[in-house]
């Protein structure tokens, strides 16, 4: 990386942030891979398709002697409230008993005095009764990835040969809708070539409690497509095209976790993702031979970037969190660059994905690669809410109710 | 800098959060809860993770 001004993370000084008081949040939320490869070739994945090959190192399956280490040094880190997520690669071609074996194990350990959430983030394609069954005993909520309708989602969640996976999909979503306490929601990558409304018509016609819509990574030296610099807020207009559908419907049928942690934002609550808002991140990545890494949409950065490093003994966890990338995600506003300090929706937008802000030469420290979009929707949000303060107040002024 | 924060008034009066839009009253209801950490149907992750 070059010595760019507002370069930071290895070089921010962790020792002279706590002499002068800061200390970190441990880590609650923990992405456990149980499973390191995938029965899908998605074009725009995030790990076998970006410049990090580092899963072709890693063991295919984590093994039950790997999770128990990795619990029990969960036990000694965290709080009184842990979530855990399994996670890929695709988890569930480590088979239902396995996943009952560890969901098993990750009770046992962390559960007693602990406010323990497990969940599973799938591609649906292994998704059976067989599986229902083990989260339902293990109380194991659902999330699955749809990119909306059949031809939008097999643009690119395909298999290897080519065929789309839609189909196989939604039998596997079929299941959580018959098992609905399971079913945490649906999550959908943005792509401009589908029509939005279309998009979210052919999620909510699943019944997802909730929905999220993720936009495709990339940085300022790899721009997601159709974000050309000085171009048109594309994906705020795309973006906002489903907010207005979403606002305006008589009952709320799902939830929009990007909308609803805008909507908060504004209204001077936290986000719950790491998408917008400037919330300290406290989410650590276990890869399938126990590895402490961040998050893996880091990897469409530079080879490396979820690394973490650590030395022989203590609890790796503790550890981690005063490396310098860790911290460097844990000071909100000022870890921002200076554009994004002086702007005026920086608390709503936080700067967007750590991801999307990266650049060769100055490291984070930037705007995301999506800052007119994102100011393009934030907008929009806030003149919709202003707008409907607005007529609720003039009716009530009025007398009409 | 200029704060962002959209003002809601009479927010303790029943009948402005029964008129708001559903969309609207849930995020009004997601920030003065008491346990601002997760709502029914929201995901596991806090991580943007797709797969």
């Amino acid at each position: 990386m070059g010595a760019g001004q507002d370069t930071w993370p290895d070089d921010l000084d962790v020792t002279a942030l706590t002499a002068r008081g800061w200390r970190p949040k441990t880590f609650n939320q923990f992405v456990v891979k149980i499973h390191s490869r995938c029965n899908l070739a998605c074009g725009y994945c995030y790990v076998y398709e970006s410049a990090d090959q580092g899963w072709r190192a890693q063991p295919r399956v984590m093994t039950e002697a790997v999770l128990t280490a990795a619990c029990h040094q969960i036990a000694e880190h965290a709080g009184r409230s842990v979530s855990l997520v399994f996670h890929g690669g695709e988890p569930l071609l480590a088979g239902a008993d396995h996943l009952d074996r560890l969901a098993g194990i990750a009770t046992r350990v962390l559960g007693p005095g602990r406010r323990l959430r497990l969940g599973l983030q799938t591609n649906g394609l292994l998704l059976d009764e067989s599986v229902a069954e083990v989260c339902d005993r293990w109380g194991i909520r659902v999330a699955v990835s749809v990119d909306g309708d059949e031809a939008g989602h097999d643009r690119h969640r395909r298999f290897r040969d080519g065929r789309g996976s839609h189909a196989e999909v939604l039998r596997g979503v079929e299941v959580l809708r018959r098992h609905r306490h399971l079913y945490a929601g649906l999550l959908c990558t943005v792509d401009l070539s589908n029509d939005p409304v279309a998009t979210y018509e052919a999620l909510l016609a699943l019944e997802p409690p909730t929905v999220d819509f993720l936009l495709p990574h990339g940085n300022w030296d790899n721009p997601p497509p159709g974000r050309a610099a000085g171009g048109p807020p594309a994906y705020g207009t795309w973006l906002s095209a489903i907010f207005d559908r979403w606002f305006d419907a008589p009952v709320r049928t799902a939830g929009v976790r990007l909308f609803d942690d805008i909507l908060a934002l504004l209204l001077g609550g936290a986000g719950r993702s790491e998408s917008v808002g400037l919330q300290p991140i406290r989410v650590a990545v276990i890869e399938t031979d126990g590895t402490i890494e961040q998050v893996d949409s880091l990897k469409t950065a530079f080879p490396g970037a979820t690394r973490v490093r650590s030395t022989p003994g203590g609890n790796p966890l503790d550890q981690a969190l005063l490396e310098p990338q860790i911290v460097a995600r844990q000071l909100g506003r000022d870890a921002l660059g200076a554009t994004c300090r002086e702007c005026a929706i920086s608390e709503i937008c936080g700067a967007g994905n750590y991801t999307h802000r990266f650049r060769a030469e100055t490291g984070f420290r930037n705007p995301s690669v999506y800052c007119p979009d994102l100011t393009f929707l934030i907008g929009h949000i806030r003149e919709r809410v202003s707008a409907e303060l607005t007529k609720i107040h003039a009716r009530r002024r009025s007398g009409g109710v | 800098m200029e704060s962002q924060a959209v003002e809601i008034v009479d927010l303790d009066d029943d009948d402005v959060l029964a008129e708001l839009s559903p969309a609207l009253r849930a995020a009004v209801e997601r920030v003065y809860s008491s346990d601002d950490q997760e709502g029914p149907g929201g995901f596991n992750s806090f991580v943007d993770a797709d797969l």
